[in-house]
């Protein structure tokens, strides 16, 4: 096996390629990154989920980043303050209630205008209810709201009078009503077939100017924005399938913010200097939750769900077994709070704490509770049993496996049920059949999570009677089948009070209650994990005192957010705040020059092969057939 | 079986023109068959025509018939998901119920399916209301970019590696490289995907992580758009390439196993060609016929996309898109695309089995 000397020729050349075609790369990095021309500064966020909305149709909007998105784009009538989810304006400046609680009147604020120039007039809030109402899709996210309106007119082009059929406390609270040009929106066929269109005149903060479903969502500032212009040009949604990606992204400069971070991948960001790690209180909520007898409103009873857990007493002594501190501290590493009712501690005007009433930690207490409501007999086993039905209190324990806390919860939960001669069997299962079975009475006690919205009614409804079916038929409207009259009249009392502190007084009843009853017991409020970039700063948390960055019922998160070279030009005294430049560094410096590499790489490969080609076609000619 | 070339097997069978009356012995080498052999050998192709294609037919109608219901026993709550993951009322799941025409009987569901696709309206995505073939269209390109760059990859990479494996039975060569493509046909996608992503993205930092574009936009203009894509594309491809190549190199391999002692490869030899030429002209190409097929049953395989690789890297194709609608699930975008895949899987054997007819006279002569 001699070598040629063509081989020779051949492999000296690959040889002495190779190296230059990597200097070639390296040099391309430095030397190109200047040319990178993406000269606005851009918020990049990272977003998983974001392929699980529809459309981008303002009024039609059930998702939470689809809200997000909303929030950045039209401002509603009311906002929540950012101080402590107390109405504050928004396009209404303020508003009174006649004394019948039935007439509202909202002034506009008059320097409010769409992003065409257009002033935002009291006939586009008219025109928007008058959508909400008529349009069938709309009115199916909205008939809440606008159903109750008898009438809605405009007094002047800046005054709305509406009256409602009763007094409703929703109308103190209107964020989820974003009017809409009229100018524009009333030339589209089917406003419920909107789904988002590029360039349209909007009254918040940004625009639109790209929508690709699954992928991303593009949204440019608004210069002229009546209230106060963000202090950069660009938002972009960018759609990741998994948070491990987006993590990985964050870590090389791809995106700028990612929320919903798991600690895991909050302490691998921790270690990176370039990211900032948010652990701030959420409006998230775990709890267990108890069957507490399947029945349609009449009675009918439906389900397996073990008929001892219909009795408050037996929940309440598994109440008086359950660790909160020691689940925040183990299972969240401290980063939340101990639970108490559906309402979360960051909307402080509504937080019900039990004060001396919390269920004190003690397995004492509860076997007392239950020896004194007759559970005092045993199986050979030794199981405590129900002396209504006579079967043992061996109860099924459903936890959803894709969660891996629940799996440690449920740990805790069998040991500490245990000591009350309580039998718990642990089942995990996947979310989509697990559901259904909860949806269908079949369970003792599962697993659960829940986002509390900031409005009460909403959520709270879940713990009414009137969500009991109609037909023995599976159902998610209900909170495990929880039916009480004094709740239902609290909710009720609540839904129609005009007062705000009347409002929360009703709120804070109701919680109580429903505590003391223990249909579900709330383990912890755990906080949200949220990092970003340190190329910015300023992102606005709502409650300001602590909360997360995203997924507000606002937008104070994102419009907060400045560069971070801004802001130190700012802290210096510069006052060249808007130097294009500046700002352009700050989203720049990770910039993709790399596709010059590559095509560097390529052209380079392209060369080398025709050459090795050429060349062996020289070697081979006298062996050619 | 392998002995047989291709020079043997194209000799008409003796005897083939004598019984037949139209003989006008011209053919005295006897080559040319006469004319009724050859209109009864034409009448055989019809036949063998007819045979695959009512058989991909059959298929094609079972799998139209399985789209209907492999989406609907799966289970899954459409209404729940794509309500939204805020509070719903009953009033919004009646209404998205009856927009979806879920609260039809199953029956009139069926009967509307079977109804729509002989007018070949494939429906509205559950999602999006936006028609399915439009969705479809709009991501088809982007897999044929990613799997057909991995194919065309894994194809060169595993025949090049292949052939010089089998030609050198026994070396470090051979054992080394089915060693590797074997270890990397066998991991799971999924963790070699993360493992790339890992090392070339995330510490070395030379590829983008996810997607098809730069999230932060590039200068406007063809070449720097065409430029990004690559960029984005060759972590993808690679992965891909790397998972499937091993197909490619063990095929090869064993059929230039089987070539490598033929006479023919003697007389090459023999007329002082060096081995590599050897190889390269004469074993290479008879030896590309399983490997041909193996291209032409991937080539559906490219259509279908790669699930796994799509969704690993955010790469906006068909894989990606079926992945996302499972998770609804967004039955009429399902449907489309399984018969679609499907589909194209059943056409690319169909025409396999009609190309192999003409590239390997040995099907012809025992069909």
């Amino acid at each position: 096996m001699a070598t040629t000397p063509i081989r020779r020729w051949r492999r000296m050349t690959a040889i002495a390629l190779a190296p230059m075609l990597a200097a070639a790369a390296v040099a391309a990095s430095p030397a190109f990154a200047a040319d990178d021309d993406t000269s606005d500064a851009t918020l990049v966020v990272g977003k998983v989920g974001l392929n699980d909305i529809p459309h981008l149709n303002p009024l039609d909007s059930g998702w939470v980043v689809q809200g997000e998105i909303n929030h950045l784009m039209y401002d509603p009538l009311i906002r929540w303050s950012q101080e402590d989810f107390t109405p504050a304006p928004g396009l209404a400046e303020d508003w009174e209630v006649s004394d019948d609680g039935l007439t509202w009147t909202y002034h506009l604020n008059p320097d409010a205008t769409w992003s065409d120039g257009e002033p935002v007039t009291a006939q586009d809030v008219v025109f928007t209810i008058d959508l909400m109402q008529t349009n069938d899709i709309l009115n199916s996210r909205h008939g809440g709201l606008v159903d109750q309106m008898t009438s809605v007119e405009a007094l002047d082009d800046h005054t709305v009078e509406i009256t409602t059929d009763e007094p409703s406390a929703i109308m103190n609270h209107l964020n989820g009503l974003m009017p809409m040009p009229e100018h524009v929106w009333s030339e589209i066929d089917d406003p419920g077939e909107y789904t988002g269109e590029p360039g349209q005149p909007t009254s918040g903060a940004f625009q639109l100017t790209e929508y690709s479903p699954g992928e991303r969502v593009v949204l440019t500032a608004n210069e002229n924005y009546w209230d106060e212009p963000v202090a950069y040009d660009e938002l972009v949604f960018q759609s990741f399938e998994t948070t491990e990606a987006a993590v990985q992204a964050l870590q090389q400069g791809e995106i700028d913010f990612l929320d919903n971070l798991n600690p895991e991948q909050a302490s691998a960001l921790e270690s990176n200097e370039d990211v900032t790690v948010s652990i701030q209180p959420s409006r998230h909520l775990e709890n267990i939750s108890f069957n507490t007898g399947a029945r349609t409103k009449d009675g009918e009873e439906f389900g397996d769900g073990h008929p001892a857990l219909t009795d408050p007493v037996v929940r309440q002594a598994i109440h008086h077994v359950i660790d909160k501190e020691q689940l925040v501290d183990i299972i969240l590493d401290g980063n939340g709070t101990p639970g108490v009712s559906w309402v979360a501690p960051i909307f402080s005007e509504h937080f019900w704490d039990p004060g001396d009433e919390r269920f004190e930690v003690s397995a004492e207490r509860g076997n007392e509770l239950l020896d004194e409501a007759g559970y005092d007999e045993r199986t050979d086993d030794g199981i405590r049993i129900d002396p209504e039905s006579g079967e043992p209190l061996n109860f099924r324990l459903q936890y959803h496996s894709d969660r891996p806390a629940y799996a440690d919860i449920v740990d805790f939960l069998v040991d500490w049920i245990g000591e009350l001669d309580i039998a718990v069997e642990p089942t995990p299962m996947e979310t989509v059949p697990l559901n259904e079975e909860l949806d269908a009475g079949n369970y003792d006690i599962s697993t659960g999570g829940w986002n509390y919205g900031p409005d009460p009614s909403e959520d709270l409804a879940y713990l009414t009677c009137d969500r009991l079916p109609d037909e023995p038929e599976p159902t998610d409207l209900t909170f495990d089948f929880y039916c009480n009259e004094e709740v239902d009249a609290l909710w009720e009392q609540q839904l129609r009070a005009t007062d705000s502190e009347e409002r929360a007084e009703a709120v804070k009843e109701l919680q109580q209650i429903v505590y003391r009853d223990s249909p579900q017991i709330i383990l912890y409020y755990d906080h949200a994990i949220e990092a970003y970039s340190n190329d910015w700063t300023g992102f606005g948390m709502l409650p300001e005192s602590g909360g997360t960055i995203a997924r507000q019922q606002g937008d104070y998160g994102y419009t907060q957010a400045v560069p971070a070279d801004m802001a130190e030009d700012a802290a210096a005294g510069d006052g060249s705040a808007d130097d294009g430049d500046d700002t352009a560094a700050a989203s720049d410096d990770d910039g993709s020059n790399t596709g010059l590499i590559v095509a560097i790489v390529v052209v380079a490969l392209i060369v080398i092969g025709g050459a090795i080609w050429l060349v062996r076609r020289r070697a081979t000619a006298h062996e050619r057939e | 079986m392998g002995k047989l070339s291709t020079t043997q097997a194209s000799v008409s069978p003796p005897g083939g023109g004598i019984g037949a009356g139209d003989g006008n012995g011209n053919d005295l080498d006897g080559d040319t068959p006469p004319r009724p052999e050859r209109s009864a050998a034409r009448r055989e192709l019809w036949r063998y025509l007819a045979g695959r294609i009512s058989g991909a037919a059959v298929s094609m109608i079972l799998v139209l018939f399985s789209a209907f219901f492999i989406f609907r026993i799966i289970g899954g709550d459409p209404v729940r998901a794509i309500g939204g993951d805020s509070p719903m009322t009953p009033e919004q799941r009646a209404e998205i119920e009856e927009r979806l025409g879920l609260n039809e009987p199953m029956a009139v569901q069926f009967w509307e399916y079977v109804k729509d696709l002989f007018t070949l309206d494939w429906g509205e995505s559950y999602v999006s209301s936006a028609q399915v073939t439009d969705l479809m269209w709009d991501r088809l390109p982007n897999t044929l970019l990613l799997t057909g760059t991995a194919l065309i990859l894994a194809a060169g990479l595993g025949i090049w590696i292949g052939a010089r494996a089998g030609w050198k039975q026994g070396s470090f060569f051979e054992k080394s490289q089915v060693g590797i493509s074997l270890t990397l046909w066998s991991a799971p996608t999924f963790w070699l995907g993360m493992i790339v992503i890992i090392v070339f993205s995330v510490e070395l930092g030379m590829f983008p992580v996810n997607g098809m574009r730069s999230t932060r936009g590039v200068a406007d203009g063809f070449w720097p758009e065409a430029l990004d894509v690559a960029h984005h594309l060759v972590l993808p491809a690679v992965t891909m390439a790397a998972v499937i190549y091993a197909q490619y190199v063990l095929i090869m391999r064993s059929s230039i196993l089987e070539e490598r002692n033929n006479d023919y490869l003697t007389v090459a030899r023999a007329k002082g060609l060096r081995d590599a030429v050897v190889r390269r002209r004469h074993a290479v190409p008879n030896a590309m016929l399983p490997t041909v097929t193996l291209i032409a049953l991937q080539f559906g395989a490219i259509f279908n996309g790669a699930l796994l690789t799509e969704t690993i890297f955010s790469w906006p194709g068909l894989g990606l898109l079926f992945y996302q609608a499972i998770k609804i699930p967004d039955i009429p975008l399902l449907q489309l695309l399984f018969i679609f895949f499907a589909g194209t899987t059943i056409l690319a054997n169909l025409l396999v089995d009609i190309l192999y007819r003409f590239l390997d006279p040995r099907v012809r002569r025992s069909a």
